[in-house]
């Protein structure tokens, strides 16, 4: 099956070798990043898409190749340039003849966090599709956005060992990282008392080092995992509504 | 009337057979310019499928077209970097064919990009007297070859046949001349110093392989783990837990570190011919584009 569609490729892009028709490139351009589509290979199919020549498509050309492209951009998750081809069809295009993108409009801006612009899409969607009766069960998913931590505030709370960890909801593993830090401080200071200094420095204090900066990375870190986790579930969500 | 008549079916027949024949010739160079599109606009899939593509049965089989077909396949893979399906095409090109000493120079430079260098000899050597107007391509090619094979008395012979006057050359021939000459002075380091040098002071190993920053980092660490047994041994005894645990920690790392810098030395060797290798199969390659793109 494969060997088939790349044989399909090879002939698009002979097409394109061989003519001297802008319009009959860009048709060959369109078909060559369908077939990537239906072999899922998403990112071909969007490189293919950019070398289409905009300003030689006609309006309802135009306004295929939009909905194309920001529906691929976001099947490869590349959910920024999906967001900028949606402002720039908005620029080329009237937008009540593109009402047919809000569907792939309102998942784009909630993968970007995007929540109230995401809203406003989503319920045009689903009032323009006869599907009114789920704008309640959407406007409630919206109400109960996920809570995303603030990176700042987990960067200030990790200077204390722990605290950024539990700022991210892992308590076990906060308080881990306090009893460690603690506990090799304490070590330190006892050898310090002890008239260690040499073990207090060198070893404590080596070993403090490494657990405290490393203490503070992963605060951050847990921060944006569960950031990441909140916001996919809840996308998750939304999306299973919106296509049903 | 009748020879006349055999004469216009025969001229009719024979127009009828070159104009196939000429329009066979123009779907290969149109081929050529195709996979040439391709390559060139790093479409390397879709080039890779034009080598499916091609098939022998759509032509005339005349030696020409087929030898014209092996070729083009070689250097669309090649250019893929997929040198031993390469080498099996570039292999295929007739003696009689006149793409057969592209074919050859290609087919010994996929060679030596793959590590063969004694088929790669063996491919340039075959062909030496048909070698004709490339004969400079041949000296740099052997002479790149010799490097490989860190054959200095064999290189010595063909830069000897160096001209330093074809444009498509010059510099590659300039080129393999300061890789020889960096391979002359460049000074050996042993293994075993490295780890004497380790032994005596942690780290100074792996400075002298060159790692300096590793070198600077063992010293600090087994310097700080020995420094603290010590402290512990005289003022608590050998049988303290602090020492013992110390002690301990410090050796491995004090061994480890010996091991690292013996190995340090191997590595280096290994990253230094590495980067010699890439510049010479860079300089023998740059001209076969040069000259046959």
């Amino acid at each position: 099956m494969s060997k088939d569609y790349e044989k399909l490729i090879l002939n698009y892009e002979r097409i394109i070798f061989l003519s001297q028709d802008n319009k009959q490139k860009n048709q060959a351009l369109l078909q060559k990043a369908n077939v990537f589509k239906e072999m899922n290979d998403f990112d071909r199919a969007s490189r293919t898409l950019e070398r289409v020549q905009e300003y030689e498509l006609n309006e309802i050309e135009l306004k295929e190749y939009y909905y194309q492209k920001i529906f691929i951009y976001y099947l490869n998750g590349n959910f920024s340039k999906a967001a900028s081809t949606i402002e720039t069809m908005y620029l080329s295009l009237d937008s009540s003849s593109i009402s047919h993108t809000l569907l792939i409009q309102s998942l784009v801006y909630n993968e970007l966090n995007e929540y109230s612009k995401a809203k406003q899409k989503a319920i045009r969607y689903l009032e323009q599709s006869n599907k009114s009766e789920i704008i309640p069960i959407i406007d409630s998913i919206y109400r109960h956005k996920p809570k995303l931590k603030s990176e700042k505030t987990a960067k200030y709370l990790s200077f204390f060992p722990g605290l950024g960890h539990i700022y991210a909801g892992y308590w076990s593993e906060g308080i881990v990282s306090f009893l460690l830090n603690a506990g090799v401080l304490v070590f330190g200071g006892y050898e310090v008392i002890t008239k260690n200094y040499v073990t207090a420095y060198l070893g404590a204090g080596g070993i403090l080092s490494g657990l405290y900066f490393g203490s503070y990375e992963r605060g951050l870190h847990l921060t944006k995992k569960r950031n990441y986790i909140n916001t996919k579930a809840f996308n998750s969500n939304i999306k299973e509504v919106m296509l049903r | 009337m009748k020879p006349i008549r055999g004469f216009v079916l025969y001229s009719i027949i024979l127009f009828f057979c070159l104009n196939l024949y000429s329009q066979e010739k123009k779907y290969i160079q149109q081929d050529y310019d195709f996979a040439l599109y391709l390559i060139g606009n790093s479409l390397k899939e879709e080039a890779k499928a034009l080598v499916d593509d091609i098939d022998y049965e759509s032509y005339f089989l005349n030696s020409g077209i087929v030898d014209s077909i092996n070729f083009l396949k070689g250097w669309i893979l090649y250019s893929n970097k997929e040198l031993v399906d390469a080498s099996a095409f570039f292999e295929k090109v007739n003696q009689t064919s006149n793409l057969y000493t592209k074919a050859n120079l290609y087919n010994a430079i996929s060679n030596a990009y793959i590590g063969d260098y004694k088929k790669s000899n063996q491919i340039l050597n075959s062909f030496e007297d048909s070698i004709g107007q490339y004969k400079s391509m041949y000296n740099l090619q052997k002479a790149g070859l010799s490097l490989l094979e860190r054959d200095f008395n064999s290189y010595n012979y063909y830069r000897s046949k160096f001209t330093y006057d074809n444009f498509a050359i010059s510099d590659q021939e300039k080129a393999l001349e300061e890789i020889f000459n960096n391979f002359k002075s460049h000074k050996k380091k042993s293994p075993y110093m490295a780890g004497l040098l380790s032994s005596l002071i942690p780290g100074l190993g792996k400075v002298y392989a060159g790692s300096y920053g590793e070198g600077v980092s063992s010293f600090l660490l087994i310097g700080s783990l020995g420094a603290i047994t010590a402290e512990n041994w005289i003022r608590n005894g050998l049988l303290n837990w602090k020492t013992i645990v110390f002690g301990t920690i410090g050796m491995v790392f004090y061994i480890g570190n010996i091991y690292g810098s013996i190995s340090s030395v191997k590595i280096y060797y290994e990253d230094y011919n590495h980067k010699q290798n890439i510049s010479i199969l860079y300089n023998i390659h740059i001209p076969l584009r040069t000259l046959f793109n």
